[in-house]
């Protein structure tokens, strides 16, 4: 991958990066820091790395990255507060994208991960367990669980309201 | 770890060591009594074993999930399945035949079909990376070629403006510097009753004089400098020894000295025809060509506010052809081709 390729890497990807890591972290300035690490570590690597595959090697190196943050983070335990904005009650908000936002947040780190690179990216599951080093059958079960969990939680919100 | 006791300040040394594998069987136990006892710094199992890891799923679901869904028959305990296997787009045609007639049967799975299917994530376009521009890494500026072609243009002008006389003085420069009654001519073109200096009777050379005025012309402020025993009124010499031919040089010129006399240096290589073409370059007018870069040369004439003119051709006697190029008061000529 040429410089002109990974320039056009970063215009095409960073902010699905961003947005993918910001779903894991729940900060801002958490998901910037791992945006620049998984570039950083791709630039590193972007004469071995061919732009057809950038997508999937910067998607490996976030959620490696994500993983090692969040195995930090709870090891120290220091937790950052999360954002105002994710954490309102899901009794008090009616709206369906912001229910399956918050309905997301209840899922296992590995559930989210799939599940947003299936629904966000497109990813097969195949790709999936490439990137998150799964066996294809883990990631349809980790997809499965994950939609039955998020259909229950609609479901008790629908209940409440 | 020997006989240290776990706890809150060294627990995450056994703990990587257990993850690793490198934790003993006593220390084992001892990690996870003190983590049974501080649950807050037990990590979520699914952040640490992603591999292999046995999900508890029903049988019916797991079974599922192995086999083809084609042999699968839809019912109430499989409903869930199927259902998600929609959304996913993982059924044909014929499954969702039988999914629809299914529903039709069963209307309260409706419902849940409709919860997965809103059960899809939908990114939020509006948050995007601000800062895109500190990611992007600069190519490495290749300079070979840059400097390639600077040393290949370089060699082009120094083929082109190279000097083309024995004595390293170029026709233009003659030219500029010349009275312009003193013309250098080949010996048999010498006109009867001019005043002749011979090539081999004098040694002149030009150069700059460092007190000239940018105003006068550079003409006025050059001598002719003669040795006294050969004055400008030199015998003809009708058989020029061509061995000890030398070239011309002429080291200053008196201006005032040749105002009332017309000088002929007569060159005793008859080819010579860089020499030729001075008398070229001083009457344009004679030369029949045509300007062969006219778009080039009127642009660089804007901006060096000054006129250049690149002409090709055969000059007006058509015994010289090649290329002259004009800029400002200077003009160069390269021969190609003599027409004997």
């Amino acid at each position: 991958m040429t410089a002109k390729e990974y320039n056009s890497a970063v215009d095409d990807f960073s902010d699905n990066i961003f947005r993918f890591a910001l779903k894991h972290l729940k900060n801002e300035m958490s998901a910037k820091d791992i945006v620049q690490e998984t570039f950083a570590k791709v630039w590193v690597k972007h004469e071995d790395v061919s732009f057809e595959k950038v997508k999937s090697y910067l998607f490996t190196t976030a959620y490696n990255a994500i993983i090692d943050f969040v195995k930090k983070e709870k090891r120290s335990y220091d937790m950052p507060a999360e954002d105002a904005s994710m954490s309102t009650q899901p009794e008090t908000n009616f709206d369906v994208k912001e229910i399956i936002n918050e309905a997301l947040e209840t899922l296992p780190e590995i559930q989210k991960t799939v599940v947003l690179l299936r629904d966000y990216e497109g990813y097969s599951y195949e790709e999936i367990g490439k990137i998150c080093k799964l066996k294809e059958a883990q990631v349809k079960v980790y997809i499965f669980r994950a939609r039955q969990a998020l259909k229950g939680y609609l479901k008790n919100i629908e209940l409440i309201v | 770890m020997g006989n240290i006791k776990i706890n809150t300040e060294n627990y995450e040394s056994f703990y990587l060591d257990y993850l690793e594998g490198n934790l003993g069987e006593n220390d084992t136990i001892e990690l996870f009594a003190f983590l049974s006892d501080h649950p807050e710094f037990q990590v979520e199992d699914e952040l640490l074993v992603l591999e292999n890891e046995d999900i508890s799923l029903g049988q019916d679901f797991k079974n599922l999930l192995k086999s083809d869904l084609a042999s699968q028959e839809i019912s109430l305990n499989t409903i869930d399945f199927f259902l998600i296997a929609q959304k996913e787009g993982q059924l044909n045609d014929q499954q969702l035949g039988a999914l629809d007639a299914f529903l039709i049967e069963n209307p309260q799975f409706k419902k849940d079909q409709k919860m997965y299917a809103l059960s899809t994530l939908n990114a939020d376009t509006s948050i995007v990376y601000a800062d895109k521009k500190n990611l992007k890494q600069r190519a490495a500026i290749v300079l070979w070629p840059y400097y390639s072609a600077m040393a290949a243009a370089c060699a082009v002008l120094f083929f082109w403006f190279m000097p083309a006389t024995p004595s390293g003085l170029s026709p233009d420069s003659v030219a500029k510097d010349l009275n312009p009654r003193v013309k250098v001519v080949p010996q048999t073109q010498v006109a009867e009753g001019t005043q002749v200096i011979e090539q081999n009777d004098f040694s002149a050379k030009f150069a700059n004089d460092t007190e000239q005025d940018n105003n006068s012309p550079r003409k006025d402020k050059l001598k002719l400098e003669i040795p006294q025993n050969k004055k400008l009124n030199v015998a003809n010499n009708d058989t020029p020894n061509h061995k000890n031919d030398k070239p011309v040089k002429l080291k200053h010129i008196d201006n005032k000295k040749l105002e009332n006399i017309s000088i002929a240096i007569a060159s005793n290589n008859k080819e010579n025809n860089e020499v030729q073409a001075i008398t070229a370059m001083n009457d344009n007018n004679s030369l029949a060509m045509k300007d062969v870069a006219r778009p080039v040369t009127r642009k660089i004439s804007d901006i060096i506010k000054s006129d250049v003119k690149m002409k090709k051709g055969t000059d007006a006697k058509g015994k010289r052809e090649g290329v002259f190029l004009k800029v400002g008061n200077f003009e160069f000529y390269r021969n190609k081709k003599v027409k004997q």
